[in-house]
């Protein structure tokens, strides 16, 4: 069996009295690709540095492709970094700054061409070879930093915020292009994002970091499935929140709001009744006419009906709560309009409720 | 209505705000170099005064007169000698201060500046005390046994280098401290990311970057050094004749107005092709520089 690419072991590490990452430890498997996700500030690019060396944990280990990194300067730990300003040597041609890693290692001019023009062929900037960084695009300096990291084939790849320059067309073209590329290379990845749509087009699993700590790794399915706390529902983000109350009877609670919407629900071990907060995702929930089994009386009111393109945000109230659910906008339901009575239908196995 | 307003025509505005500026530069700085260079075109006459002319005549001698062509050499060597001492001098600590020192410890850095804040004359008679035959640092080294009899460095070129070193230091650190602080962190990671050893990444990265800053110090430096007459007079001998003390010499003590204009304005000449070399020099190795 073979070592994880990385892997952190209750890592800490904190900058005077500001921890920046707290008792973290996560496992990546060789070739796999896990992106950090989370609010700035929440420590995903502390993780990185970490990795990197450029950041000495205060507790715990970090480890690649099995062996302590405690003592290895960041030099020697034969890493690929791609930084969030590209970080291209400036008076550097694009082919200098993609044979780099190779010439301070002495690899002789031959390989190093050979090398260089192999990178750029992957990465389709065979024409910009001569180039200055000042010369290239955003798109190109981004795809030059990604060959030079490349380059020595590293076995893990970093990636810090390393699309967020780019406009939102050319950064899905770069993240397709770049998750083929992993793959086809076999390069372990993990890639440092506030946007949870690059983590989860380029990862096959997903951290949600918070204050320090890791909230949960998992994969999409998992994450928007079962997430493992109310952080998690809400930074990722697409549910209605409203506040409840849950009663818990063995394996089930009965979650109601307001006095009129009433969930039965699976209840995790460990929970116990009280005021929770009852998250209602987008596929979990649908407004009708008509009463329902959850929502049997007191309709809800539409405040205001806003388009998103491809989905509508409802503003309700629900007696004395306001509540925002984003929902397919174009179903063959007729749609709503600000001052319509609405009765919510749930999917009970699909809300999540947290205390 | 809140009052009149001053009607600034659109067109003039760029205009305005240069207005202080070229009044204090027009006639105190441009007309004095244009009535030097109108001077050069006399001819000096024997019995004091210049007969009005235009005649290169001037120009003819002193660029046919070995005396001159190395007043000239011992200038430009001198002052490019001193900005180069200056330049290493100064880049260490701007390294250290750019790159690796902390951000209180940059403090320290403005230590640099403190001599600007004496009068050159006081450092003057500070480096007399100093480095006078009987001088501390002769006291010292004589006393201590190091050496037998004093150097001489005061009414020396010696005392000439130390002390245009020492007043032209402030301007080549902020350049090339500018320069340098200038150079993302980032870049300086990605090199030891991709195995650069520290004295690799300087070599590679972090010199070529901060050559623009190196540039712009020694122009400044060389510019300072070598139009000074202050301190090769009171600091330096007579052993090396340089252009800035001959230019007054030729003014005040010989009386040769048109010859020292001549002087005067070979020296702003060769200054400005020195600067406008080494500028185009920069725009052609270093074309990243100015998108950095």
């Amino acid at each position: 069996m073979t070592e994880p690419a990385l892997e952190l072991r209750r890592v800490t590490k904190a900058f005077g009295r500001h921890v920046a990452v707290e008792d973290c430890s996560l496992s990546l498997p060789a070739g796999g690709i896990l992106a950090l996700v989370g609010p700035s500030g929440c420590g995903k690019t502390t993780v990185l540095n970490l990795v990197a060396g450029f950041e000495q944990p205060d507790a715990g280990w970090v480890l690649l492709g099995g062996a302590d990194q405690a003592r290895v300067s960041p030099r020697h730990r034969k890493l690929g970094i791609v930084f969030q300003s590209y970080a291209l040597f400036p008076h550097m041609s694009a082919a200098d700054n993609i044979g780099y890693g190779l010439r301070v290692a002495g690899a002789p001019k031959a390989e190093i061409r050979a090398r260089v023009e192999e990178m750029a062929a992957l990465l389709r900037i065979g024409a910009l070879l001569g180039r200055l960084p000042h010369e290239l695009s955003g798109g190109q300096r981004q795809r030059v930093a990604i060959a030079r990291a490349l380059a020595r084939r590293p076995s893990l790849l970093l990636l810090d915020e390393a699309m967020s320059a780019l406009d939102r067309n050319l950064r899905e073209e770069v993240q397709i292009e770049l998750s083929l590329l992993l793959r086809r290379l076999g390069t372990s990845a993990v890639i440092v994002t506030h946007d949870q749509r690059e983590a989860f087009s380029l990862a096959d699993r997903v951290a949600v970091m918070n204050a320090g700590r890791i909230e949960q790794v998992g994969t999409a399915e998992e994450l928007f499935g079962q997430p493992a706390s109310a952080f998690v529902v809400e930074f990722l983000g697409g549910v209605g929140r409203l506040q409840a109350v849950a009663e818990v009877r063995g394996e089930a609670a009965l979650i109601e709001a307001e006095g009129r919407l009433r969930v039965t629900a699976p209840a995790p071990p460990g929970r116990a009744s009280g005021p929770v907060r009852l998250y209602l995702p987008r596929e979990a929930v649908a407004l009708r006419p008509t009463p329902t089994e959850a929502h049997a009386e007191d309709p809800a009111e539409v405040l205001l009906v806003t388009q998103l393109g491809v989905e509508r945000r409802h503003h309700l109230r629900l007696g004395s709560q306001e509540l925002t659910l984003d929902l397919p906008a174009f179903t063959d339901q007729p749609p709503c309009r600000a001052g319509d009575r609405v009765f919510l239908a749930v999917d009970p196995a699909r809300v999540h409720w947290f205390p | 209505m809140s009052g009149a307003r001053i009607a600034i025509p659109r067109g003039a505005a760029p205009w305005i705000w240069l207005l202080p500026a070229l009044l204090l530069l027009l006639p105190g700085f441009v007309a004095p170099i244009l009535l030097v260079a109108r001077n050069s075109l006399n001819i000096d006459d024997p019995m004091g005064g210049m007969v009005a002319a235009l005649t290169f005549a001037n120009y003819a001698d002193i660029l046919t007169d070995l005396f001159y062509a190395r007043i000239f050499a011992n200038s430009l060597l001198l002052s490019a000698g001193c900005a180069l001492a200056c330049l290493v001098i100064c880049y260490p600590v701007a390294y250290h201060m750019a790159l690796r020192a902390s951000a209180p410890a940059r403090i320290l850095f403005w230590l640099v500046y403190t001599p600007l804040l004496v009068s050159v004359m006081v450092r003057i008679f500070g480096w007399i005390i100093l480095i006078s035959d009987t001088g501390l640092m002769n006291s010292l080294l004589t006393g201590s046994g190091i050496i037998a009899q004093p150097l001489r460095w005061l009414y020396d070129t010696e005392g000439t280098v130390i002390g245009l070193v020492h007043r032209y230091l402030p301007l080549m650190m902020l350049p090339l401290y500018t320069a340098m602080r200038k150079i993302d962190g980032a870049v300086v990671r990605a090199s030891t990311s991709l195995g650069a050893s520290e004295w690799d990444t300087f070599r590679r990265v972090v010199l070529p970057l901060s050559i623009p800053g190196c540039v712009a110090g020694a122009q400044l430096v060389f510019a300072g050094a070598i139009s000074d007459f202050v301190l090769p007079n009171l600091l330096g001998g007579t052993s090396l004749r340089l252009l800035a003390p001959t230019v007054l010499s030729e003014a005040v003590t010989e009386v040769n107005l048109a010859r020292s204009a001549t002087l005067a304005t070979l020296m702003l000449a060769g200054v400005a092709v020195v600067l406008v070399a080494t500028q185009q020099a920069v725009a052609r190795w270093c074309r990243w520089a100015a998108n950095v």
